[in-house]
């Protein structure tokens, strides 16, 4: 009976020893795989995120060599993001002296009208050349300047000697963009298209951007600070 | 005639089938542990490889990161040029009336001996050109030049008055 007892003892060992053993292979081996499948995971997505970063190094190096200070700043002036109304009347008085060009009335449609994100404002012209060279001169060197704008209409007549034309033009502008992609989103740099747009631009007649002098504060010798608030005089006459 | 008997105790029949099950469990046993102590080695190296490979990834991305930081006044010039690009690409496709001027200008500076110019307009759907001539031999040379001239898409005579004292006046459409 005794050896019996001892027997199933044994048996009984081996086996719970037995059992651990393969639990303890089961979870090892699950959890280790779970782990390994996951750090692979996270390997392969920063390896995707290195390769797109690294693309996105050579875009913005590239970039910088041919987007200059002077193209970008074409392109702000050829699409600014405020009203270009005012700075357009300014470039057409300029052409129009430029060449022989009198500007009899002009018509600013300031309404705003926004379409495809853009914002416009429509200018009218009534002009007089003495020739239809003049005329094809102001009209060509308006439509080679910045802001850039697009013709409506064009109505032009000889009459007695003399060209009256009437112009019916858009200026646009548009907000600049106010965020940054994020990193991992793809940047391509220009196409040949963007690129052709830029130098076109580029060649454009730009306007010039008036700087104010810096004023210096004048010295008022009178006063040492002049917003000390003044003394009652009245105060110290007697009735 | 020789009888067989069996002088051991009954258990011992039972204790042979023990003592093989016992030595499988043990085999098992030993298995399980080789395999634990193998797989463990394994994923030792492994965990250690992969471990390196992730901070490897990890520095070399923060590394790209700084750099495209440092490069962010160049992103925002990128971002900004395709911007405006995109935006004067809208207006440059839109601009009709500029490219029928440069064709009419490009009549008007040919216009052949006696054939003056009257007047034009040009709209975002018409394009019209009216024009006196003073003979037909004047307009003849000028609508052969008209026809040499590929660049019209359209080219339309809409109309065409004759004055014994004035001479001929027409009228174009240019597309």
């Amino acid at each position: 009976m005794q050896n019996i007892l001892t027997i199933i003892k044994k048996l009984s060992r081996s086996l719970f020893v037995t059992f651990v053993f393969i639990v303890a292979t089961i979870l090892v081996t699950f959890f280790s795989v779970r782990y390994f499948l996951q750090i692979s995971k996270e390997i392969t997505e920063n390896k995707k995120e290195i390769i797109s970063l690294e693309e996105r190094l050579k875009v913005l190096e590239k970039s910088a060599t041919y987007i200059s200070k002077p193209a970008a700043t074409s392109l702000t002036q050829a699409f600014p993001a405020e009203n270009t109304t005012i700075l357009s009347l300014s470039q057409i008085k300029k052409i129009a002296a430029e060449n022989n060009t009198v500007i009899n009335n002009v018509e600013v449609d300031i309404t705003e009208n926004i379409t495809e994100n853009l914002s416009t404002a429509a200018i009218k012209l009534t002009l007089e050349n003495e020739t239809i060279n003049d005329f094809t001169t102001f009209f060509t060197n308006l439509s080679h300047s910045l802001p850039i704008t697009s013709t409506q209409e064009i109505t032009f007549k000889l009459d007695q000697e003399q060209i009256e034309s009437r112009l019916e033009f858009n200026v646009y502008w548009a907000p600049f963009p106010a965020t940054l992609p994020s990193l991992t989103t793809p940047l391509s740099e220009l196409s040949s298209e963007e690129k052709e747009i830029l130098s076109l631009i580029d060649s454009y007649d730009k306007f010039e951007q008036s700087t104010v002098p810096s004023l210096s504060p004048t010295t008022n010798p009178g006063r040492t600070n002049p917003f000390e608030p003044i003394e009652d005089t009245q105060q110290n006459i007697e009735p | 005639m020789a009888k067989k008997f069996n002088l051991l105790p009954k258990e011992s029949d039972n204790n042979e089938e023990i003592a093989l099950s016992l030595s499988i469990l043990n085999k098992i046993n030993l298995f399980s542990l080789s395999f634990i102590f193998i797989f463990l080695i394994i994923s030792a190296t492994l965990y250690y490889y992969l471990n390196q490979e992730s901070k490897n990834a990890i520095s070399q991305t923060s590394e790209l990161k700084q750099k495209i930081n440092e490069l962010q006044s160049a992103e925002q010039g990128l971002i900004l040029s395709k911007d405006r690009i995109a935006k004067i690409k809208l207006v440059l496709d839109n601009r009709a009336v500029e490219n029928i001027f440069e064709k009419q200008s490009t009549i008007v500076n040919n216009l052949p001996d006696g054939i003056t110019f009257r007047q034009t307009k040009i709209d975002l759907t018409t394009s019209t050109i009216e024009l006196d001539a003073t003979n037909s031999k004047s307009l003849l040379t000028l609508f052969s030049r008209l026809l040499d001239n590929t660049n019209y898409r359209e080219l339309i005579m809409n109309k065409l008055y004759f004055n014994p004292f004035l001479g001929y006046s027409i009228s174009l459409v240019i597309n």
